[in-house]
């Protein structure tokens, strides 16, 4: 046998007993490769039904925010040494101020909203609403439930506001901000926002529903109107606006005492269930000026006719008496920023809440006016971290007059506060 | 004495924070669409400006936008122009409405498998389509099979593009499998026979671009606007620039910058 055929031979035999060994492990990958098809598709189809499933939850917003502070508010007598001192009226105290937690279900053209605020005075319900958008013009949505009512200052969140508190004026006329209605707005294509409302003034700011009996406001209505102007050139922003609030409770009493009187004018009765003025109007500016890093001012103005809550009728010598008040308050609030961290702010507000009664002759420490001087510096370092550090000066009216044999109010009360907050957002 | 603790810290706080000065390190963040132009652009500037470190991240122009608004980026990029919502947002943290710089420009091309037949769908049809209208292929002219639909997440600013200017807002079909990133998308439907996707126009392996309208994606129609879903891709600040970054966005727009806009595959935004 040649050395060829040897080599024919020997390669027919490997070929032969090779065979069956390719062919198996041909078989083989296949298989292997017909396995990981399936277990792919089989993920492909987990992942999807994930996807989904994750679809349905991005839904769900959490949000909220956590305020945590130590305030000092100053007495006559300045700063106490013995923080337990009984004689001592300093305030000094650390508080849970605000822990908000806030859960939406955003449906696209639909949500809900519930917000809650746990503090150590305990849990109460703060917004719980639903929204809904018209699918055809996207336009007009409808809001249901409790919610903040519309002014600049009260849709202007805590976790956002650069003062600590909000005005005199807006925490005397919207106590705890929300109400319990239903409010349409209109945005046509962001030419301008009208917001029209009615509230039952079931909830009042109280963390609890009160039912309503006669002498209780009923329905009231409330307006509000903005346009923003942009003029990007210069760096300018504008926004203006108007609200009102119109209502009028029905008076469990014939007698009224007028805004600028002290006593009930028995000849001017009127019938039970008449309505007394709860009206007032307030104008609003924003601007915006990316001056240095960027500043704002802004400042709200309302005016009107208010009267006393129905279950506080003021005793007179003839009978109990519905109280009218003339009120007028303001505030102008300075933001700048300084770096990329820090803001300084400065505002100053006051409140009038009966402007049309002789200062002589006041006879309640609540008709008495009230303005704050505030100033304060809020740092961004950290992110959702803000600390604040804020001053407000309270000034409150003298009044020499003489009720139940004491002056009312001789001198201004030392009651300016120091405040340091720290404030997380998520 | 309460007054002088308080004018005292204020006056202290404050003049330490006078002296604080900005760091050369810019953060970009934002659209995923624009990713790679970003970092393309970050990378030729610090090779020519030693000292300044850009950081260019994605996650989609909504979270980009977040991210300006709660002050953890110096630039937002983004696919598609801001929202008011946003702009109040702004306009309540910093006192400003924000600075819009166009920079490059882009069309929303919708991608299908290379074996696909059909060439041309119309705004509608594209409507039908991802609203689930339409779930065959053979109701557009195409084969006798399933469309599979693949979209963008929610925070990605062509999603939402797409969402407005397709859609006209209203939601898309719950059978959209959402992937995360233009890539992605790329990916998926180039493996896919009977799938479609949409995404910038500077993506294109292993899938075709289809005509919309009956205009083709290329770029003398997206720069004259003929093309239907052309648009504008952007660059968010808080406030006007200054320092090295003013000079990286006056570099981004100048011819230099805008040559990587055709390098990447988008069109230059003058």
């Amino acid at each position: 046998m040649s050395k060829v055929s040897k080599y024919l031979l020997a390669l027919i035999v490997a070929v032969v007993i090779g065979m069956p060994v390719y062919a198996q492990e041909s078989e083989s990958s296949e298989t292997s490769l017909s396995t990981i098809v399936d277990r792919l598709a089989g993920i492909d189809e987990n992942m999807a039904t994930l996807q989904s499933d994750v679809s349905g939850l991005k839904k769900f917003k959490f949000s909220g925010y956590y305020q945590f502070e130590w305030y000092k508010t100053e007495s006559g007598k300045g700063l106490g040494l013995n923080p337990y001192d009984s004689t001592d009226a300093v305030q000094s105290q650390f508080r849970i101020r605000r822990g908000r937690v806030k859960l939406t279900y955003d449906g696209g053209l639909s949500s809900v909203v519930f917000q809650g605020d746990f503090t150590t005075s305990g849990f109460s319900i703060k917004d719980f609403y639903l929204d809904v958008t018209d699918p055809w013009t996207k336009y007009v949505t409808l809001r249901a439930g409790l919610f903040n009512r519309p002014n600049y200052e009260i849709e202007y969140s805590s976790s956002q506001r650069e003062s600590m508190e909000r005005s005199n004026v807006i925490r005397a006329l919207y106590p705890g901000e929300r109400d319990m209605g239903a409010m349409f707005t209109v945005n046509p294509d962001e030419l301008f926002n009208l917001q029209l409302a009615a509230f039952m003034n079931t909830y009042n700011g109280a963390n609890k529903q009160f039912i309503p009996s006669f002498g209780d406001e009923p329905l009231y209505y409330m307006a509000r109107l903005t346009k923003s102007f942009s003029f990007n050139d210069l760096g300018l922003g504008v926004d203006l606006g108007a609200h009102a609030r119109i209502g009028s409770m029905p008076s469990n009493s014939p007698y009224v005492i007028e805004s600028d009187a002290v006593v009930v004018d028995s000849s001017n009765k009127i019938a039970k269930g008449d309505g007394i003025d709860r009206t007032w109007f307030g104008f609003e500016t924003q601007i915006y000026w990316d001056f240095l890093g960027g500043m704002k001012l802004m400042g709200e103005y309302i005016m009107g006719s208010n009267a006393d809550e129905p279950k506080l009728v003021a005793k007179t010598a003839n009978a109990p008496a519905i109280r009218k008040r003339d009120f007028m308050g303001y505030y102008v609030m300075l933001v700048k920023n300084i770096t990329d961290d820090f803001q300084f702010a400065a505002k100053y507000d006051s409140y009038d809440p009966n402007t049309a009664i002789d200062d002589k002759l006041i006879q309640s420490t609540s008709d008495l006016s009230k303005s704050t001087l505030g100033i304060g510096l809020h740092n961004y370092s950290f992110p959702n971290i803000r600390i604040s550090l804020w001053y407000d000066m309270n000034t409150t009216e003298t009044s020499d007059n003489v009720v139940k044999g004491k002056k009312l109010l001789e001198k201004d009360p030392i009651d300016n506060t120091l405040t340091l907050r720290f404030q997380y957002k998520f | 004495m309460i007054k002088k603790i308080a004018i005292f810290s204020l006056l202290v706080v404050s003049s330490l924070f006078l002296f604080s000065f900005s760091s050369e390190k810019i953060t970009v963040k934002g659209s995923d669409t624009m990713v790679i132009l970003s970092q393309r652009w970050a990378e030729k500037f610090m090779s020519k400006n030693g000292g300044v470190t850009i950081q260019v991240t994605g996650g989609g122009s909504g979270t980009g936008i977040s991210a300006l608004i709660n002050g953890t980026t110096d630039i937002c990029n983004s696919s598609r122009p801001m929202k008011s919502s946003e702009v109040k947002k702004l306009k309540e943290r910093f006192g400003t409405l924000g600075v819009e710089i166009p920079c490059a420009k882009d069309g929303v091309t919708v991608y299908i498998n290379q074996n696909n037949p059909v060439k041309n769908l119309s705004v509608q049809q594209l409507k039908d389509i991802y609203t689930g209208k339409i779930t065959n292929w053979k109701q557009v002219g195409g084969n006798d099979a399933k469309i599979i639909l693949y979209s963008r997440e929610n925070n990605s600013g062509t999603y939402v593009f797409f969402k407005d200017n397709v859609l006209g807002g209203s939601d898309y079909s719950p059978a959209c499998q959402n992937l995360p990133g233009t890539s992605a998308v790329v990916n998926a439907v180039s493996k896919d026979a009977n799938g479609i996707g949409y995404g910038g126009a500077a993506y294109g392996k292993g899938i075709r671009h289809l005509s919309v309208n009956g205009v083709e994606p290329n770029e003398s129609n997206i720069k004259s606007g003929k093309y239907p879903l052309a648009r504008n891709l952007f660059m968010y600040l808080k406030s006007k620039p200054t320092g090295s970054m003013k000079k990286f966005i006056d570099w981004v727009l100048s011819p230099e910058g805008q040559s990587v806009v055709k390098e990447v595959g988008y069109f230059p935004i003058n």
